[in-house]
C-alpha cells in the first residue's frame, strides 16, 4: 500500500491506499519542533487503524515544511560565502530596487548570512567561461582553514562569477572542502542554480547552504523512524517542482523542498483532472489565511521563469524550478474592515487559526469571510466542524455590528458584500496566473480545494467567465492527496551561456539535448529506475538578443531534428505573441537555458465514489450569494454514487466542506469521486 | 450618481490597479533595453474622461502624474471630440509638459457607445533617442543636441507606425533602432491592453458606475493625502539644496523652497531658485512638480493609490526662466539630478519641521554610467544607474545600495553586462566603509563600481550629482559622503564632473563612488552592540568607532 505523509504548519496530514484502491486519511496535530514526531506518530496510527504493519507499506511519501522553517525562523548552519574578489557585497546590495516605492524607512530583506561572513578569493572567469584569472589555490586554502577550522564554520556557499560557464574554480574550492573537511556542506553555484545573473545565483546557493545541514539532519531522523516502523523501502520525498525524489537524493536537493506542500496540492489536482479528462485547470487552494492559485496546462503545472513569476523564499531569491503557485492574502479568516481612506476590505488580515473566525467562538471579534459564509447560508448552522467546533451565528452578527453601523448595512448585506470582494480577490489571482501569460481563463475548469475552495469556487467561476468546476475527492488534505499520485521527478538544466540560434546548428542542438538526457538516464539508474521508462520533457529558456527576460519554450528535440532549429525559432516567435500580443519575426534570438523535466510516472489512483447512501436530497436551505440567491437543495456527497447527477441550485455537503451549486449549473459524481460543475447553456 | 455600493467601489477601483499593473507587468516583460527591463524606467495609467489620472503602477515616483500633465498640450492643439478610436497622442517634448526627451509619453483614447470614456497611456525611457553624442550629451546647450523631438502630436496607429512615417522617422533617428523599436512597441502593446482591459469593465458595470468609480478613488487618495498633511505643524519652513556646478567646484546653482502648511493643504514655492543654467541639468515644470509631489507620496506611504487626488491639496509655484521651469530651448537631459534637488530641499524643510516624520537625505541622486563603442554593424551600448544609500529614520539604520526616493531602478547583474558587451569588464561592485553618515541610526552606505575597458573607442557619458554637496543628516546625524568619477589612465588618476563624456581606450579604469545617506541622531547614542557590528562586519572603519561613535574598546577588539 502507498502512504504519504504531508506535515504543514499546524496539522500532519495522512493519506494510504490500500491494494483495491480504498482510501483512508488521518490527520493529527503537527509538532513543530521536531515535524518527524507528528510524521511518525501518524504513520503508527493509521497503520494501526488499518490493523497493518510498517512492512505492508511499498511506498511511502513525504512532503515537510522542515526547509521553510529553518529559513524563515533563521535557525539554519553556520554558514560562510566565498565569492570572486571585489563582489562581496552582492548578498547586501541585491538588485537596488524596492519592493515598496513610497516607503521613506524601506528595508531590503535580510539575507541569511552577516558581512563578516563573506569572503572573497582571487580569480576570475570571463562571460565565455574563459579564465581571466587564475584561481590562487593556497589562498583558497587558507581560507578554507581559516573558516572551518579557526571560525567552526558548518557550510559553505561557493558562487564565482560565470560559474555556470565555467564552473572549475567552484569546484576546486569544493575540492579542498571536500578533502580536507568531508563533514563540512559545500554548496556551489554551478550545480545548484547554474545560471547567469549573480545574485539570484549567489542567493540560491547560500539557501542551500543554510538550511542544507538542518535539512539532512532531518531527512536522516525521519528515514530512521520509518524504518523502525517496519518500513524497509526508501521513502520519497515531496519537491517544489511538483515530483518527488528518493531520500538519498532530496539530501542533495535541498533548496528544492521550499513549497512542497502547495506544490503537492498543484500535482493532486493536475492528476484528478486528468482521471476526469479535462487537461486545462486552474487550481486553487483555499485555506484560512490565504489562497494558492496554480495553472495547469495540458496536464502540467507552470513552473517558475524569471521575471514572471514570484521566485523567491521571505524575499531572497531561489532560482530552482519550482511550481509556479501566486499567493494571496485571502482566506476563510480574512478579515472585514474600512480602510484609512473609507473602502471597505476584505484581508490581508486574517483571524488565522486562532482565535479564528467569530463564529467559531474562540474570541475572535473580527467579522470575516467565514462568518460572512455563514450568514449567507452557506455553512450548515448544525455542523460541528473538525475539533468540536460548532458555528454561532449570533456571534457573527455581533462581529459585524460595527460595519453594519458604518456602512449602514444589515448583517446579510454586508455579508454578500464581503464574499463578493473576497471573490474578487482571488479572482486578481486568477488573473495573473491566466490573462497575464496570455491565457483565456474560459477555456479552463476551475479546481477548488483546501477548506474553502469548494465554497467560493461557483460565484469565483462565474466571475471568470469560467463554465467547469471539478470538485476532487478529499479537498481538505488535497496535499497529502498529491503526495500519493507524485511521479518521481527531477529538472535538470544546461545554461553556459547565451548561444544565438542562428550560429545554433541543428547538431549542436542535439548535442545539448543529449547531454541533459545522459544525465538523467544516469542518475535514474543509480536510483534503481528503469532509464527507458522516463518521459522527458524539454524546453529552450529563450530571448531576442537583447531583451533581459526568457520565455520557456517547450520543445520536442525530434521536431528540432526534422525541421532544424528554426522550429524552435518559430516556437519562440508564436509564444512571444501569445504572451505580449506581439513578436519581432526578423529579429534574432538567442537561447539561454536549455531544461530538462524528466519523471519517472507512478501509478494513477483509482478509487470509485463511495456511494453507500441515499441519493435523495436532504432537505433545502436557503443561500444568499450575491446575483445567485435562491433554495438550495442539500446533497450528502457520501452518498452519492459515480454518474450521480442534478441541477442546482443545489449544496453538495460533506464533512470538511461544502459546494454550492449555484442556479444554471449542474452536477455529475465523475471517475474517482470527484463532482464536476458544468454551467448549462445560456 | 448616488451613493456607491461599498463592494462595487472595491471591486471596481481594484480593477483600476490591476489594470495599470498588468499594463505596467507587459510593458517590464516585453522591452528590449535593459534601461527598462532592469532600471523599470517606465511608468502606466488609466486617467477618466477628463484625463486626470486614476490609478498609476507602483514603478518610478519620477513619473508621478507625467502622462495626465501633458495632456493639456493635447487639448490645445486637438479637439478630444472629434478623437477617433484609431488615434493615439504621442509626445516627448520638456516644453509642452513631457519629461527630458528619452520619455516618450504614449496615450490611448477609450471609448465607450461611441463616447470617449477614458484614456490609457504609458510613459519609457528610451536607451538612446538621437542627438550629438551616443547617450547623454554633457555639453548640450540647447534642447536640439539632446535628440529627436516629438511635438505632442495626434497619430493613427494603423497608418503611421510599423511602416508609417512616425516610427519611421524615430527607427531613423536614434542609434540603435532595434532597441528603441522594440521598447516603443513594448510600450504600445501595454497601453493597448489597457484599453482593451477598460472597454471589458466599462461594459460590465457600465459608464454612470465605472465613472462614478473614477471619482471616487481620487477622492479617496486626496482624503488620504490630506490626512497625512494634518500630521505636519501649520507654519512656513525654508530650506535650499545645491546643484554641482557644471565643473568640479565651479559654482553651484541653488534650489531655494519654502513650504507653507496649513491645515490639510500645502503650498510649495520654488521661485526664488536660480536662474536656467545652460548646461543639461534644468527641469522641465513637469519634473518638478512629479518631484515635489513625491515627498508628500513617500510621506504619505504606501497604499494610497497614486492619481489626481494626491495632487489636489498641493499647490506648486514655481519662476518661469528659473531652472525648475525653464524657457525653451534650455537643454534637460539630466534634469534628474535637479529634481531630486528640489525633493531634497522640499524634504528638508518638512524633515526640520518634524524630524520623527522624515528620514535623513539619501544619497539623492541617479547616477547614470552610458558606454558605448562603434563597430561595423552599429553601436553596442548599455547604460546603467548606480544608487548610493538611504539615509536613516528615527528607528532605522539607511538602507545600503538602494534606488533613491524618485525612483526604483535595478541593477544591472554583472553577468547580463559582460555577456552582452564585450569592451567592458566589472571588476569591483561593493559597499563602500564609511560612507554612511554616522548617527544614533546610520545611514546607508554607498558603492564603488569599478569597469575595466577592454576596447578602444570607448565613450562613456555620464550624468550625476553630489560630487560637491552631501546627504544631509537628521536630528543630529552626520552627513553622507560626496560621489565621485574618477579615470585611472597609465597610473594617473582624473576626476571628472557629474555630468561627462569621456572618451575611454584599452586599459583605462573608470572607478564611481555614490554617496553614502545621512545619519539621524547623535552617533554617541548609538547601540553599543550594532556599533560592535557594524565594525565586526566592515561597515565602519576603526577609525569611525573609536573617534565618531565613541567606542572606547576598539584597539583591545
Amino acid at each position: 500500500m502507498i502512504v504519504g505523509i504531508e506535515v504543514g504548519g499546524t496539522f500532519t496530514d495522512l493519506v494510504m491506499v490500500d491494494e483495491s484502491g480504498q482510501l483512508s486519511i488521518h490527520k493529527l496535530p503537527s509538532t513543530p519542533s521536531d515535524p518527524s514526531v507528528a510524521a511518525v506518530d501518524g504513520l503508527r496510527e493509521i497503520l494501526d487503524a488499518a490493523n497493518a504493519s510498517g512492512s505492508a507499506v511499498s511506498e511511502l511519501l513525504h512532503g515537510s515544511t522542515i526547509a521553510a522553517n529553518a529559513l524563515i525562523q533563521r535557525r539554519g548552519a553556520r554558514t560562510a560565502l566565498i565569492t570572486t574578489r571585489g563582489f562581496r557585497d552582492v548578498l547586501f546590495i541585491q538588485r537596488q530596487d524596492k519592493t515598496v516605492v513610497y516607503d521613506m524607512f524601506y528595508q531590503k530583506a535580510e539575507p541569511l548570512i552577516s558581512r563578516a561572513a563573506v569572503h572573497e578569493v582571487t580569480e576570475r572567469v570571463g562571460a565565455d567561461g574563459e579564465v581571466v584569472t587564475p584561481l590562487d589555490a593556497r589562498e583558497a586554502e587558507a581560507l578554507v582553514d581559516d573558516l572551518v577550522g579557526g571560525q567552526d564554520v558548518e557550510s559553505v556557499a561557493v558562487c564565482l562569477l560565470h560559474a555556470y560557464a565555467n564552473p572549475s574554480h567552484e569546484q576546486a574550492i569544493g575540492d579542498i572542502i571536500k578533502r580536507k573537511y568531508p563533514n563540512v556542506r559545500v554548496s556551489l553555484s554551478s550545480e545548484v542554480a547554474p545560471e547567469h545573473r549573480e545574485y539570484e545565483r549567489t542567493s540560491t546557493a547560500v539557501i542551500d547552504a543554510y538550511i542544507g545541514p538542518a535539512v539532512e539532519k532531518y531527512l536522516t531522523k525521519f528515514g530512521d523512524s520509518v524504518r523502525e516502523v517496519g518500513f524497509d523501502g526508501t521513502p520519497l520525498i515531496m519537491q517544489s517542482n511538483g515530483g518527488a525524489v528518493p531520500l538519498e537524493t532530496a539530501r542533495r536537493l535541498t533548496a528544492n523542498m521550499f513549497v512542497s506542500g502547495p506544490a503537492a496540492a498543484v500535482t493532486a489536482a493536475s492528476e484528478v483532472a486528468q482521471a476526469t479528462g479535462i487537461s486545462d485547470v486552474i487550481s486553487i487552494d483555499v485555506g484560512g489565511t490565504s489562497c494558492d492559485v496554480c495553472l495547469i496546462t495540458n496536464g502540467m503545472p507552470q513552473t517558475t521563469v524569471k521575471g514572471t513569476a514570484e521566485f523567491s523564499v521571505d524575499g531572497l531569491p531561489l532560482n530552482v524550478v519550482m511550481t509556479d503557485i501566486v499567493t494571496i492574502g485571502a482566506g476563510g479568516g480574512s478579515i472585514a474592515h474600512i480602510d484609512a481612506g473609507g473602502m471597505l476590505q476584505v484581508g490581508p488580515q486574517s483571524a488565522g487559526a486562532d482565535p479564528g473566525p467569530a463564529c467559531y467562538g474562540h474570541g475572535g471579534e473580527f467579522f470575516t469571510l467565514t462568518d460572512a459564509m455563514l450568514l449567507l447560508g452557506l455553512l450548515d448552522p448544525e455542523a460541528v466542524l473538525p475539533g468540536g467546533i460548532k458555528l454561532q451565528s449570533d456571534l457573527s452578527e455581533k462581529a459585524a455590528a460595527d460595519l453594519c453601523g458604518r456602512l449602514d448595512l444589515e448583517p446579510l448585506a454586508l455579508a454578500e458584500r464581503v464574499y463578493r470582494i473576497a471573490i474578487v480577490n482571488m479572482a486578481q489571482a486568477l488573473r495573473r496566473v491566466s490573462v497575464k501569460r496570455g491565457y483565456d481563463p474560459r477555456q479552463f475548469a476551475l479546481l477548488p480545494c483546501g477548506g474553502a475552495g469548494a465554497l467560493i469556487a461557483g460565484p469565483l467561476a462565474v466571475e471568470m467567465g469560467m463554465d467547469q468546476i471539478l470538485v476532487p475527492p478529499h479537498p481538505g488534505i488535497f496535499s497529502a492527496y498529491g503526495l500519493a499520485v507524485a511521479d518521481v521527478r527531477i529538472d535538470y538544466v544546461r545554461a553556459d551561456g547565451a548561444v544565438r540560434t542562428d550560429t545554433l546548428t541543428k547538431e549542436g542542438f542535439a548535442e545539448r539535448i543529449e547531454d541533459l538526457r545522459n544525465r538523467a538516464k544516469t542518475e535514474f539508474s543509480a536510483l534503481g529506475y528503469d532509464p527507458d521508462a522516463l518521459t522527458l520533457s524539454f524546453a529552450v529558456d529563450a530571448r531576442y538578443v537583447g531583451q533581459g527576460y526568457e520565455l520557456r519554450v517547450p520543445i520536442d528535440p525530434e521536431s528540432v531534428a526534422r525541421g532544424g532549429v528554426e522550429t524552435l525559432v518559430a516556437k519562440f516567435h508564436d509564444l512571444h505573441e501569445l504572451q505580449y500580443n506581439h513578436a519581432f519575426r526578423k529579429s534574432r534570438v538567442e537561447a539561454i537555458s536549455f531544461r530538462l523535466t524528466a519523471e519517472h510516472p507512478r501509478p494513477a489512483l483509482s478509487h470509485a465514489a463511495t456511494g453507500a447512501g441515499g441519493t435523495e436530497s436532504t432537505g433545502s436551505r436557503s443561500i444568499a450569494l450575491p446575483g445567485l440567491t435562491g433554495s438550495y437543495a442539500i446533497y450528502q456527497r457520501e452518498g452519492l454514487p459515480e454518474g450521480f447527477r442534478a441541477e442546482g441550485p443545489a449544496i453538495v455537503v460533506e464533512a470538511t466542506t461544502s459546494t454550492p451549486v449555484p442556479p444554471g449549473w449542474g452536477f455529475e459524481v465523475v471517475t474517482n469521486g470527484a463532482i464536476k460543475l458544468t454551467r448549462s447553456a445560456e | 450618481m448616488s451613493k456607491i455600493d461599498p463592494a462595487d467601489f472595491n471591486v471596481i477601483t481594484s480593477a483600476f490597479k490591476s489594470i495599470a499593473q498588468e499594463m505596467s507587468d507587459i510593458l517590464l516583460l516585453s522591452a528590449y533595453s535593459s534601461i527598462v527591463r532592469e532600471a523599470k524606467d517606465c511608468s502606466t495609467c488609466v486617467m477618466d474622461a477628463q484625463a486626470r489620472t486614476v490609478a498609476q503602477a507602483e514603478a518610478i515616483p519620477m513619473h508621478m502624474n507625467s502622462l495626465a500633465a501633458a495632456v493639456p498640450y493635447i487639448r490645445a492643439k486637438y479637439d478630444l471630440e472629434t478623437v477617433r478610436p484609431t488615434d493615439a497622442f504621442i509626445t516627448n517634448n520638456p516644453y509642452e509638459n513631457g519629461q527630458h526627451l528619452n520619455d516618450i509619453i504614449f496615450i490611448l483614447p477609450i471609448f465607450h457607445e461611441g463616447k470617449l470614456a477614458a484614456f490609457a497611456g504609458s510613459i519609457c525611457h528610451h536607451l538612446e533617442v538621437g542627438g550629438a553624442v551616443a547617450g547623454s550629451n554633457a555639453n548640450a546647450t540647447e534642447l536640439f543636441q539632446e535628440g529627436l523631438i516629438l511635438p505632442t502630436m495626434r497619430i493613427d496607429i494603423e497608418k503611421d507606425l510599423g511602416d508609417g512615417p512616425v516610427e519611421q522617422i524615430i527607427a531613423t533617428n536614434v542609434r540603435l533602432p532595434e532597441i528603441v523599436i522594440g521598447d516603443f512597441h513594448a510600450q504600445i502593446s501595454a497601453v493597448m491592453r489597457g484599453r482593451e482591459l477598460m472597454q471589458d469593465l466599462f461594459k460590465r458595470y457600465g459608464s454612470e458606475l465605472t465613472s462614478a468609480c473614477m471619482a471616487g478613488l481620487q477622492d479617496y487618495s486626496e482624503k488620504m493625502l490630506r490626512d497625512t498633511i494634518s500630521k505636519l505643524p501649520d507654519g512656513e519652513y525654508f530650506a535650499e539644496d545645491k546643484l554641482d556646478g557644471q565643473q568640479l567646484n565651479s559654482p553651484q546653482p541653488v534650489i531655494r523652497a519654502r513650504v507653507v502648511i496649513e491645515g490639510d493643504q500645502a503650498m510649495v514655492d520654488l521661485s526664488k531658485s536660480d536662474d536656467q543654467i545652460t548646461w543639461p541639468v534644468n527641469n522641465p515644470v513637469a519634473s518638478t512638480h512629479s518631484a515635489v509631489l513625491t515627498v508628500f507620496g513617500q510621506l504619505a506611504g504606501a497604499g494610497v493609490p497614486t492619481n489626481d487626488g494626491i495632487y489636489r491639496p498641493i499647490e506648486v509655484k514655481t519662476r518661469k526662466g528659473s531652472m525648475l521651469d525653464p524657457h525653451r530651448p534650455a537643454p534637460v537631459r539630466g534634469r534628474m539630478s535637479a529634481s531630486y534637488r528640489a525633493a531634497s530641499a522640499v524634504k528638508r524643510a518638512l524633515a526640520e519641521a518634524a524630524p520623527e516624520l522624515f528620514s535623513a537625505a539619501g544619497a539623492d541622486t541617479t547616477n547614470t554610467v552610458t558606454m558605448s563603442q562603434p563597430g561595423a554593424d552599429g553601436y553596442q551600448m548599455f547604460a546603467e544607474i548606480i544608487m548610493g544609500g538611504n539615509g536613516a529614520g528615527p528607528s532605522n539604520d539607511g538602507a545600503e545600495v538602494v534606488a533613491q526616493m524618485l525612483s526604483n531602478t535595478g541593477n544591472t547583474p554583472t553577468e547580463a553586462i559582460e555577456m552582452d558587451q564585450d569592451f567592458v569588464r566589472i571588476v569591483e561592485y561593493s559597499l563602500i566603509t564609511d560612507s554612511g553618515g554616522a548617527g544614533q541610526k546610520r545611514g546607508g552606505l554607498g558603492a564603488r563600481r569599478v569597469y575595466d575597458i577592454l576596447g578602444d573607442n570607448v565613450l562613456i557619458s555620464t550624468n550625476s550629482d553630489r560630487h560637491n554637496s552631501t546627504p544631509w543628516g537628521l536630528a543630529g546625524g552626520y552627513d553622507g559622503t560626496f560621489v565621485s568619477f574618477t579615470l585611472i589612465r597609465d597610473g594617473e588618476e582624473i576626476r571628472y564632473p557629474g555630468a561627462s563624456n569621456i572618451q575611454c581606450r584599452k586599459g583605462d579604469r573608470f572607478v564611481i563612488e555614490i554617496s553614502g545617506g545621512g545619519g539621524y541622531g547623535d552617533p554617541k547614542l548609538r547601540e553599543r552592540s550594532a556599533v560592535r557590528d557594524d565594525l565586526a562586519c566592515g561597515r565602519i572603519s576603526e577609525r569611525a568607532a573609536r573617534e565618531v561613535y565613541g567606542l572606547m574598546d576598539v584597539a583591545a577588539e
